[in-house]
C-alpha cells in the first residue's frame, strides 16, 4: 500500500512550472524527509500529494485508485501554522472532534490536557494548538500523514516530544509519513531518507 | 476639563440614543388608548396643543396617536421586508461564492441586473401583481433589496473559503452544508447583522412612499405612508401639523436605524472600533 505520484507538474503561473516530471513514492510504515530552499516547491509538492491542489500533469493515487471527493481523506496534512489551521470562532474541543471522536490514550501522549478544551484558539499557545492539530489528523482512517514544516515554530525541548510521538504512533500503525523541512539535521535524525523536490525531477 | 471619550464609547452612547428612541415609540405605540382614534367632530381640526401635541385631523383623531400607531406597522412591514431581504441576500451570496463559477456568473449577473432597475418602479409592480396590501410591501421591499447584500455577502464568503481549516474540513469529508452551516456561516454573521440594519431604513421609506402613492396599505390600516398621503389634500387648506410631524418623526426613527446600522459596522471592525 503506498502513495504514488506519477510524473507530476505544478505551475501557479501558466508554463512556469515549479516542478515537473516528479515521481515519488511514499510506503506505509516508511518517514520520508523532503528538503529544499525557501521557494523551491516543497509545501507545493506537500499540498499537491495531500490533493489539496490538483496537479497540471501527471496523478496521484493511494492504491492505484484516485482520490474520493466528499469521504474522508487518507492523505491528511498539518500545517506550519495552527492558528490558520483551526476555526478561530470554535472552541477546541469542537475543532479537534471534527474528524473523528479521539480516545483518552492518544490525547495523554501528545499531553492534551481538559482544561484547553473550552478555550479558544486565541487563548492557547502555538504548541498546545499544534498538539491539537495532530491529533485531529490522526483518524483511525488516516493512511499517510504530510507534516509540512510542523515544528519549525517550537522551541526545541517541545519538538522532540512531539515527533518524538509521532514517529512512534507512525511505526505502530503503519503509517507513512512525510515530513518537509528545511532542517537538514532534524530530518537526517528522523527520516528513513531524505529527498528534495529537485532530486525528484527526472533529466534534471 | 472636558473628558475625551474615544469613538467606542461615543458610539456605544448614540447607539444606546437611537435603540432609546425607538423603543420610546414602540411603548407609546402600545399604551395609547384607542379611544383617542375615534370620530369626534367637536375637536375637529385643531391646531397642536397641550392636550393634542401633533394636533386632530379633519375627523377630529388624535395624530399622535394615529401616528405612533402608524410607524408601529412601519416598523414592523420594515423589519419583515428587511429580513426577507437579508435572507435572500444571504442564500445568494453563500450560492455565488460555493457552488462553482457558473452559479457565480448567473448570480452576479442578476445582482447586475437588478441593481440596474430603479427600486420604486420594481416595488410598485411587485406590490400591484400581489395584490397590494402588507404583502404587498413585505414582498416588494424584500425582493428588490437584496443585490448589494449579496454582493458584500459574496466577497466575504470568498475570502474565507479558501482558508485552511476550511480545506481540512473537506479532508475529514464534511460536506458542503456542513461546511456552510459550521464554518462560513458564524464568520458572516456580522456583515449580515449590518446589511439586516441597513436595510430596516430602506424598508421603512420605500413602505412610506409605495403607501404614499397609493400602491402599498389600504386606507383602513394606519401607517406613516397613508397618513402622509392623505395629509397633502389638507395642507393646502392650512393644517399643516398633519403632515410636519409625522413626517419629521419618520425621518427621525429612519436616522436612528441608519445610525445603529452605521455603528454597529464601525464597531464590528478592527480598524475603526478603538480610534
Amino acid at each position: 500500500m503506498s502513495l504514488i505520484a506519477e510524473n507530476i507538474g505544478f505551475w501557479y503561473e501558466k508554463n512556469n512550472w515549479l516542478f515537473q516530471n516528479v515521481n515519488f513514492e511514499l510506503k506505509r510504515g516508511e518517514v520520508v524527509g523532503i528538503s529544499g530552499y525557501s521557494g523551491c516547491g516543497k509545501s507545493t509538492f506537500a499540498k499537491v500529494m495531500a490533493n489539496y491542489l490538483s496537479p497540471i500533469a501527471g496523478r496521484v493515487v493511494v492504491d492505484n485508485k484516485a482520490f474520493v471527493k466528499g469521504s474522508y481523506q487518507p492523505v491528511q496534512m498539518i500545517y506550519q501554522h495552527p492558528e490558520k489551521a483551526l476555526n478561530p470562532k470554535w472552541r477546541m474541543y469542537r475543532s479537534l472532534t471534527e474528524s473523528y471522536q479521539p480516545d483518552q490514550e492518544i490525547l495523554d501522549r501528545f499531553g492534551i490536557r481538559e482544561e484547553w478544551y473550552h478555550r479558544y484558539p486565541v487563548e492557547i499557545s502555538g504548541g498546545e494548538m499544534q498538539r491539537f492539530c495532530i491529533v485531529r489528523a490522526l483518524a483511525p482512517e488516516t493512511k499517510f500523514l504530510i507534516a509540512d514544516e510542523m515544528t519549525t515554530m517550537l522551541d526545541a525541548v517541545t519538538q522532540a516530544k512531539i515527533w518524538k510521538e509521532l514517529i512512534k504512533i507512525c511505526r505502530e500503525r503503519n503509517l507513512g509519513l512525510m515530513i518537509i523541512s528545511h532542517e537538514t539535521e532534524l530530518l537526517a535524525k528522523l527520516c528513513d531518507r531524505i529527498l528534495s523536490v529537485q532530486e525528484m525531477q527526472c533529466g534534471v | 476639563m472636558i473628558k475625551k471619550y474615544n469613538a467606542r464609547s461615543r458610539l456605544i452612547f448614540s447607539l444606546s440614543m437611537s435603540i432609546g428612541i425607538i423603543i420610546i415609540a414602540l411603548i407609546l405605540s402600545y399604551s395609547l388608548s384607542d379611544d383617542l382614534l375615534v370620530t369626534d367632530f367637536s375637536q375637529k381640526s385643531l391646531p397642536p396643543s397641550w392636550l393634542h401635541l401633533f394636533g386632530t385631523d379633519w375627523l377630529g383623531r388624535d395624530m399622535l396617536t394615529r401616528t405612533l400607531k402608524g410607524l408601529r406597522l412601519s416598523l414592523a412591514v420594515g423589519f419583515v421586508g428587511a429580513f426577507v431581504g437579508a435572507t435572500i441576500a444571504t442564500c445568494l451570496g453563500i450560492m455565488a461564492a460555493t457552488l462553482g463559477k457558473k452559479a457565480d456568473a448567473i448570480i452576479s449577473w442578476l445582482v447586475d441586473m437588478f441593481i440596474g432597475i430603479p427600486h420604486l418602479v420594481f416595488i410598485i409592480l411587485i406590490s400591484f401583481m400581489v395584490g397590494g396590501g402588507v404583502k404587498g410591501v413585505i414582498l416588494g421591499v424584500g425582493l428588490t433589496h437584496w443585490p448589494s447584500l449579496t454582493r458584500i455577502i459574496r466577497n466575504e464568503v470568498l475570502s474565507i473559503k479558501n482558508s485552511e481549516y476550511i480545506k481540512l474540513s473537506r479532508n475529514f469529508g464534511k460536506s458542503r452544508a456542513f461546511i456552510v452551516i459550521g464554518h462560513i456561516l458564524p464568520h458572516i454573521l456580522p456583515q449580515i447583522m449590518v446589511g439586516f440594519l441597513l436595510l430596516f431604513p430602506h424598508a421603512i421609506i420605500h413602505e412610506a412612499a409605495i403607501t404614499f402613492l397609493g400602491f402599498g396599505l389600504s386606507v383602513q390600516t394606519p401607517s406613516i405612508g397613508l397618513i402622509l398621503s392623505e395629509a397633502v389634500k389638507h395642507i393646502s387648506i392650512g393644517d399643516w401639523w398633519l403632515a410636519v410631524f409625522p413626517g419629521l418623526l419618520l425621518i427621525l426613527i429612519v436616522k436612528s436605524f441608519d445610525g445603529i446600522g452605521e455603528q454597529f459596522r464601525m464597531l464590528i471592525n478592527p480598524n475603526s472600533a478603538n480610534q
